[in-house]
C-alpha cells in the first residue's frame, strides 16, 4: 500500500481524462485535496485543538487563494463547456 | 507544546529520522492498544503553511505505510504529554475501534464539477456518487457549491485500481462532468465510526446553503 507524496504522483492518473481538470494540474489538485484533508478531516481528539476551535477558518484563509483558484477554474470550465458546446 | 500527527496501532515504526513540523523528531506515546505520534515544540500553534501541511502529511503517510493509522486534524496540540495521555486513555476504545475498521483501507478523493448547463446537475451528481459509493466501504460527500461536489471513498488497499477504473468508466465519457480522483490517501476523512458501518451515502445535495465543507 502506498500513499501519494506531495511531490510524487502515483503512476495511475486521477482519471482516464485527467486533462479535463485543466488549467489546474494534477499536482494542484493533489495539493488542494491535501489541504482539504488536513484542515477539514482527521480525528479531533479533544480540548487543546488549537486550530479546530476557531482557528481553522482563519488558517483556511491562508490557503484560500489556492482553493478558490482551482475551484473557480473548474467552475469556469463547466460553465463554458456544456454538453451542447 | 505537544503536536499530534496520528493515532496508530503498530507503534513499532521505523520512525528513525522522520522529521515532523519544524524538523522536530517524531516520537511515540505507546498505550499498548493504541499509540500517538507526536513532536514537541515551543511557541506553537503552527501556521497552516503548505510546508507545514506537507510535513504533517509525510508523517501520517510514513505511519500508514507500515500499519493502520487514524490521522489527526492539522493543528491538534496539547499542553503536555500528560494531557495527551489522559485523552487517549479516555478515548482508547473508540480509537482502537477506528483502527480496526480502517485496517487495510485507503481513501480516494473525488472532486467533481457538473456543468450547470445541464438540467438538475445535483441530481446527476447524486446518481453518479451513488454508483461510486456502492463500490466503497464508506463514503463521505461534501457539496461545495452548485454543481461542485467533493467526496471521499474508503476502499481496500487492493481495490484502488479497480475503483479508479470504475470512476474513469463512469465519468470519463461525460462531457458535462469535470472530475479528478486523487489518492490513495491515508483515511483522513473517515474519523467517525458511524461512517464505517458499511456502504452508505449521505447526499446533502439539496441543501440550500453552499458550505465550504461540512462533514455529513
Amino acid at each position: 500500500m502506498t500513499f501519494p507524496g506531495t511531490t510524487e504522483h502515483p503512476a495511475v492518473p486521477p482519471l482516464a481524462d485527467a486533462g479535463r481538470v485543466a488549467p489546474a494540474t494534477y499536482r494542484d489538485v493533489t495539493l488542494l485535496d491535501l489541504v482539504d484533508r488536513l484542515l477539514d478531516c482527521g480525528v479531533v481528539l479533544s480540548g487543546e485543538i488549537v486550530l479546530a476551535v476557531g482557528g481553522v477558518d482563519l488558517v483556511y484563509l491562508s490557503v484560500r487563494a489556492l482553493v478558490s483558484s482551482v475551484e473557480t477554474a473548474s467552475r469556469r470550465l463547466a460553465s463554458t463547456e456544456g454538453p451542447g458546446a | 507544546m505537544i503536536y499530534v500527527y496520528a493515532i496508530v496501532s503498530e507503534p513499532r515504526l521505523a520512525l528513525g529520522s522522520l522529521a515532523g513540523l519544524a524538523g522536530a523528531p517524531v516520537e511515540v506515546l505507546d498505550l499498548s492498544r493504541i499509540a500517538a505520534l507526536f513532536s514537541c515544540h515551543d511557541g506553537f500553534p503552527p501556521e497552516a503553511a503548505i510546508d507545514a501541511l506537507q510535513r504533517h502529511h509525510r508523517v501520517v503517510e510514513a505511519a500508514a505505510s507500515t500499519g493502520t493509522v487514524v490521522p489527526t486534524r492539522f493543528g491538534t496540540t496539547f499542553r503536555g504529554l500528560d494531557d495527551l495521555e489522559q485523552v487517549l486513555i479516555a478515548r482508547q476504545d473508540r480509537l482502537a475501534g477506528l483502527l480496526r475498521a480502517l485496517r487495510g483501507k485507503v481513501e480516494l478523493a473525488l472532486r467533481m464539477c457538473i456543468s450547470p448547463r445541464i438540467g438538475a446537475p445535483d441530481d446527476v451528481a447524486k446518481g453518479l456518487l451513488a454508483q461510486l459509493a456502492s463500490k466503497a466501504a464508506a463514503t463521505v460527500i461534501n457539496r461545495r457549491e452548485a454543481g461542485m461536489t467533493t467526496a471521499a471513498f474508503l476502499v481496500g488497499g487492493d481495490e484502488v485500481s479497480s475503483f479508479q477504473r470504475c470512476t474513469a468508466d463512469l465519468l470519463g465519457n461525460r462531457p458535462e462532468v469535470r472530475a479528478s480522483l486523487t489518492g490513495p490517501w491515508p483515511p483522513y476523512s473517515f474519523n467517525d465510526p458511524a461512517l464505517l458501518s458499511g456502504p452508505m451515502v449521505s447526499l446533502p445535495l439539496a441543501a440550500a446553503t453552499p458550505k465550504r465543507s461540512t462533514h455529513v
